[in-house]
């Protein structure tokens, strides 16, 4: 799936996949950020 | 999400904003998470702006290169074409050619078998002919020593 004949298709699925990476970093990073400033009940 | 059915500009389309959106809410979120200033923001937009324009470009140029492919492909078809054509009229010309001998050389067997088939007519003609007369010959010769023996059985009964 993340390997294409095309080149260009093949380009833009690995950037998608870095992408995702990058999105699920930053996702996980607001969470315990959010954690440090509300959280501690 | 399967992309078999969708045109490929649609799918680069997609998968392209899917990279932006991302890309940007990432930074969002970081910014969120770490701070940022203004100065910070713009640099970044920046560099981003940067790489979508080297991106793009880079499509472009994959896609005149792909054009230009294609018109090549496209020349080179016509050119194999005409030569096929060519190959298909000499194979023709050859093909004609050698039945034309074919029939030469079949029409001087024919003859040839022909005026065998004659010769043989003749000699079977000639063959029985001459037996005829041999037999005819021996029919003459049989019937005069029948007449002998009858008159030599006569002089012996009389």
């Amino acid at each position: 799936m993340l390997t294409s004949d095309d080149p260009l298709i093949d380009f833009l699925n690995k950037a998608l996949y870095v992408s995702i990476i990058i999105f699920a970093i930053a996702t996980y990073a607001l969470f315990f950020h959010m954690l440090r400033l509300y959280g501690g009940g | 999400m399967n992309f078999s059915r969708v045109p490929y500009y649609i799918e680069v389309a997609y998968k392209f904003a899917m990279i932006v959106w991302l890309l940007f809410v990432s930074y969002q979120l970081f910014r969120i998470v770490f701070g940022g200033s203004w100065i910070m923001d713009l640099g970044v937009g920046a560099v981003f702006a940067a790489l979508i324009g080297v991106i793009v470009g880079l499509v472009t140029e994959l896609g005149k290169i792909r054009q230009e492919i294609g018109s090549v492909r496209h020349e080179l078809g016509k050119e194999i074409g005409g030569v096929r054509q060519e190959m298909a009229k000499e194979m023709g010309g050859l093909r004609q050619e050698m039945a034309k001998e074919m029939g030469g050389i079949r029409q001087e067997l024919g003859e040839g078998i022909g005026s065998i088939r004659q010769e043989m007519g003749n000699l079977r003609a000639d063959f029985y002919k001459a037996l005829s007369e041999q037999s005819k010959e021996l029919h003459g010769e049989l019937t005069a020593i029948d007449k002998r023996v009858a008159r030599i059985e006569h002089k012996l009964g009389a």
